[in-house]
């Protein structure tokens, strides 16, 4: 591989790959607005300038391509000083707003000044007025004046999502964005022009105002909203909200190369209210005499345990059936299929969410049809009827015609198409035994005899598997509040209470036991399971690597 | 000399394609279309022709850069997009001899193997783009566009590009950006033009000055030899010196390369007006070095002359200033022009040009501080060689040349809050 020197350290590059891109990956950082490495490179910022030996002009180091042998110098004194004049010049007309600034905390204008700028100004002219919080779109908002010119945005909307609705108007030092009179920014990928603006120009209407940016606590998470699993941070803060401990105030893209690369959606990113709802399942209930009583979580597994087993000592094993949830992790799944199957021998198991090819594009750029984060993991387990078993329908048939007297449901009830819950929510007050494992209040709290308080995906450790059949972790944010715990605790507790073997000390024992009983995950080890996830079948097998998020 | 380029200047209307070249009309590009195309660049080459822009570089090594065995299209386009202050030359060509930049345009192309050309016209000129239109529909219709040019199996077609007023479509990947269709955007270099992905459309194209093209068909006719034998060795030939200011007759006119600049003012534009003494030039137009009058009087207006002494031919638009012109003043002027002129693609030009053109002007009404010369060169600094395109140098030359010659004029307003060239209220 040949390789060139960047500040005296020798950086490997492949061909076609220029300065910045080879020094990224090596780890070195040099400073840039207008290069992203999803988009066109425009080199129009020119705060990536490097000096290179024998070359009398400094050159963009975003552009340039490195030759083998090539001395490169980003800490050269008049590189320095190039730097510092480019930001001098970017300040002359941005404003100091910092302070009222919804990017403030993670503008590259505010770290670069600090990082290679003057602490004084020598600009002493007005610096101009441009359009301010102008309101470009249903989810962006627009202040020109802190706008830097990169051309990050326009490049977005032109090269990933085609429509093109942002263009520069005026010359010189009037230049500004803007949108073309009455044609708003209204695509399903507009949020990501948030994360792709480099300052505070481009802000999302959702976050304006409402924390700073420091405040924030960040976990590594996936996106539940459709099989494409796409990376995310779920940013939030500790807060006594309603009975919850935390309130998520964003969600924004992680870069996954393997995946959704630097954008995630609207939908996913916009999709958190739900998480801070004053209809999220704080508390486990039981429903007594047709009122629902609370009770504490503990004491409903331990007394829905008995009630379970006494079903199935009395009416057998094939009077009990599972249902579980694509919208629930494998772990979970997984559990629920141990519960149902290996331990109380019923063959009747189902899932909630698509069976069959889940790959199907709703568009060209990242969104999935299906819309459950885990069909495929749900397929890749088994979440399915044994030989003879019913599925899901012949389970609500069963439990129509009094065959099945006792129902175990996996749910994210809110997020269940309307019909499917109806009908089991009708299941669940018919059975003897009904007991609900959910992280929201739906129809299904109402008629399930025991609803076990569970956390969402955002608040839990356990893995989702895409489309593709990439498996990737979810980090928790901060622990929920009140009575809610993760899935697989609950489940593990039902089983411990029934006396069956159970000793999970936590999330990841039941991952590295699912990993290995299951044939699609055959030779993956949770250990393979790295920033980026991990492919499952054997072929393909690939350890998660690449950058860190 | 004999004036070639210039020779129809005094017509009412610009030549028809009947009267073109005394009669004889296309009769080089007859004689460029039975030599190669290797050949023609060849004698371009060997006559030394450099490019009448500014930059000066030379022509036949710039069509030579056209990878030969390119398997796609390729482009010729003639920069006459003529908007730097002090130049109006290129007009006299436009409005009085067009068929000889569309001859010159066509010989290029064949040399090149272009089958479409394009003449890319500042949008002011309203006149000469009506002139060219008409000459281009003239030349089709003699069957010297289009297909099978005089039977010799050559293929191409031209047409006239109005810009849209912007000083930097002169530059030429911002040129090609507009042809495009595109805001007129300089492009990132490399590829150059002339390498594939870098031209119009991503294609190979080459770009030249109407000048330029038009000295093509005389050196095909004449031979290199002729052009060679005009002015100094390394950049010889007729040269175009459009000369405006503080002289007694302004005007354009065509003299060898090489010619002193003392000549030009005082013989051909009949001495100072007023008979003023001369305080400063700016030999190429207004992105040039300024010269003091005792440089002016000393140097020959050719290429390596003028760089010797830290200036440039440029566009050969000649500014001659006397002793009434504040040299600030001046500098303010040309600031404004390019502050309003950066395009607002790269950084330094577009936020460093008005905060000099600021600057200045802040010297300039009297309200300038201690330093404030300083801070003029650190921004120039920070600017010049930073930016995607030239623009960005063109407009710090002068501040640093100006301040370099002039220093004591601006330390004299700073230190008296007062143009002392105005006179006190």
């Amino acid at each position: 591989m040949p390789s060139f020197t960047l500040n005296g350290i020798p950086v490997p590059f492949n061909k076609g790959e220029t300065i910045i891109q080879a020094a990224d990956r090596a780890g070195i950082f040099i400073p840039r607005f207008c290069y992203h490495p999803a988009l066109k490179i425009e080199g129009n910022c020119r705060m990536c300038l490097v000096e290179i030996q024998g070359m009398p002009k400094l050159q963009s180091a975003c552009s340039t391509q490195p030759r083998d042998g090539m001395v490169v110098s980003s800490t050269s004194d008049k590189v320095k000083k190039a730097v510092a004049g480019v930001l001098e010049f970017t300040l002359t007309t941005h404003p100091l707003d910092c302070p009222i600034c919804d990017q403030s905390g993670e503008c590259d204008l505010q770290d670069y000044s600090y990082m290679y700028g003057f602490a004084k100004s020598r600009f002493v002219f007005d610096k101009g007025q441009k359009a301010k919080h102008k309101i470009v779109g249903p989810t962006i908002i627009l202040d020109a004046e802190r706008c830097v010119l990169c051309s990050r945005c326009v490049r977005f909307l032109r090269d990933v999502t085609g429509t093109g609705e942002l263009g520069f108007f005026k010359r010189g030092i009037k230049t500004t964005i803007d949108i073309y009179p009455g044609k708003p920014i209204d695509n399903p990928y507009s949020g990501n022009l948030d994360d792709v603006c480099p300052v505070g120009a481009l802000t999302t209407r959702d976050f304006r105002f409402q924390v700073r940016a420091w405040d924030l606590d960040r976990a590594q998470s996936i996106c539940p909203d459709c099989a494409a699993g796409c990376n995310i941070i779920v940013e939030s803060i500790g807060a006594k909200v309603y009975k919850l401990g935390y309130q998520v105030y964003r969600i924004r893209p992680r870069p996954n190369t393997e995946i959704n690369g630097y954008f995630i959606c609207d939908e996913g990113r916009f999709d958190y209210q739900w998480l801070n709802s004053e209809d999220r399942l704080w508390a486990s209930t039981v429903t007594h005499e047709g009122h629902l009583d609370v009770i504490r979580t503990a004491a409903a597994i331990a007394r829905a345990a008995p009630a379970l087993k006494e079903i199935v000592g009395k009416h057998g094993a094939a009077a009990v059936a599972g249902i579980g949830s694509a919208r629930c992790t494998n772990e979970e799944n997984f559990l629920l299929k141990k519960l149902i199957r290996d331990h109380l021998k019923s063959p009747h198991l189902d899932f909630v969410g698509a069976h069959g090819d889940v790959s199907a594009m709703e568009d060209k750029i990242l969104r999935r049809v299906d819309k459950n984060p885990n069909s495929k993991g749900c397929q890749d387990i088994g979440i399915a009827p044994e030989e003879g078993g019913r599925d899901l329908e012949g389970i609500l048939a069963g439990v129509n015609s009094g065959d099945i007297k006792a129902l175990v449901v996996l749910s994210v009830g809110h997020k269940m198409p309307a019909e499917t819950r109806g009908k089991i929510a009708a299941a669940l007050g018919k059975v003897k035994v009904g007991i609900l494992i959910d992280c929201m209040k739906t129809e299904l709290v109402q008629n399930a005899q025991w609803t076990i308080a569970a956390v969402a995906y955002a608040e839990t450790h356990g893995t989702y598997t895409n489309y593709a059949g990439r498996l990737q972790r979810l980090q928790p944010t901060m622990p929920l509040g009140g009575e809610a715990r993760p899935g697989w605790e609950i489940l593990r507790d039902l089983m411990k209470a029934m006396k069956f073997d159970a000793n999970y000390t936590s999330a990841w024992a039941v991952t590295r036991e699912m990993l290995a009983k299951t044939a699609a995950y055959a030779g993956l080890d949770i250990k393979d399971i790295g920033p980026q996830g991990a492919a499952s079948g054997a072929k393909d097998k690939q350890a998660g690597t690449g950058e860190k998020p | 000399m004999e004036p070639v380029l210039l020779k129809n200047v005094n017509s009412p209307k610009p030549i028809g394609i009947d009267a073109y070249n005394d009669g004889k009309g296309y009769e080089a590009l007859k004689k460029a279309l039975d030599m190669k195309p290797a050949e023609v660049i060849e004698i371009v080459k060997s006559s030394g022709l450099r490019g009448r822009g500014g930059a000066g570089f030379s022509t036949g090594t710039k069509w030579s850069f056209i990878p030969a065995d390119y398997p796609g299209a390729r482009y010729l386009a003639c920069n006459a997009d003529e908007s730097e202050p002090g130049t109006f030359k290129d007009r006299q060509i436009i409005e009085h001899d067009p068929h000889m930049i569309i001859e010159g345009m066509a010989i290029g192309s064949y040399a090149i193997g272009a089958k479409k050309a394009y003449i890319y016209i500042r949008g002011e000129f309203v006149y000469g783009a009506k002139c060219l239109q008409n000459a281009i529909d003239e030349a089709y219709q003699k069957g010297m566009l289009g297909k099978n040019i005089m039977n010799k199996g050559f293929d191409l077609d031209m047409a006239v590009v109005r810009g849209g007023a912007a000083y930097v479509c002169g530059e030429e990947t911002a040129l090609l950006s507009s042809i495009e269709g595109k805001r007129g955007y300089p492009k990132l270099r490399p590829p150059f033009p002339a390498n594939p992905g870098g031209g119009l459309h991503g294609e190979p194209s080459i770009i030249n000055n109407v000048e330029t093209l038009a000295c093509v068909p005389h050196i095909i006719v004449r031979g290199a030899a002729w052009f060679k034998s005009i002015g100094p060795e390394k950049g010889p030939g007729p040269k175009i010196f459009g000369v405006s200011g503080h002289v007694k007759k302004p005007g354009v006119f065509e003299l060898p390369m090489g010619t002193p600049l003392k000549d030009i003012i005082y013989n051909h534009c009949g001495g100072m007006l007023r008979d003023n003494k001369l305080k400063a030039v700016i030999p190429g137009g207004s992105s040039c070095p300024v010269l003091t009058a005792e440089e002016a009087e000393n140097v020959n207006m050719d290429f390596d002359s003028l760089a010797a002494i830290g200036s440039m031919l440029g566009s050969g638009g000649v500014i001659v200033m006397d002793e009434t012109v504040c040299m600030v003043n001046a500098l303010y002027n040309l600031e404004r022009f390019y502050a309003h002129e950066s395009c607002g693609q790269c950084t330094p030009c577009r936020q460093g040009v008005p905060w000099i053109k600021d600057i200045v002007g802040r010297i300039e009404h009297g309200e300038g501080q201690e330093g404030d010369i300083d801070l003029l060169l650190d921004a120039a600094d920070n600017i010049a060689g930073n930016t995607i395109c030239p623009l960005g140098d063109a407009a710090v030359f002068p501040v640093r040349s100006f301040v370099k010659k002039f220093r004591s004029e601006f330390e004299e307003h700073i230190r008296q809050k007062r143009c002392p060239m105005k006179k006190k209220k």
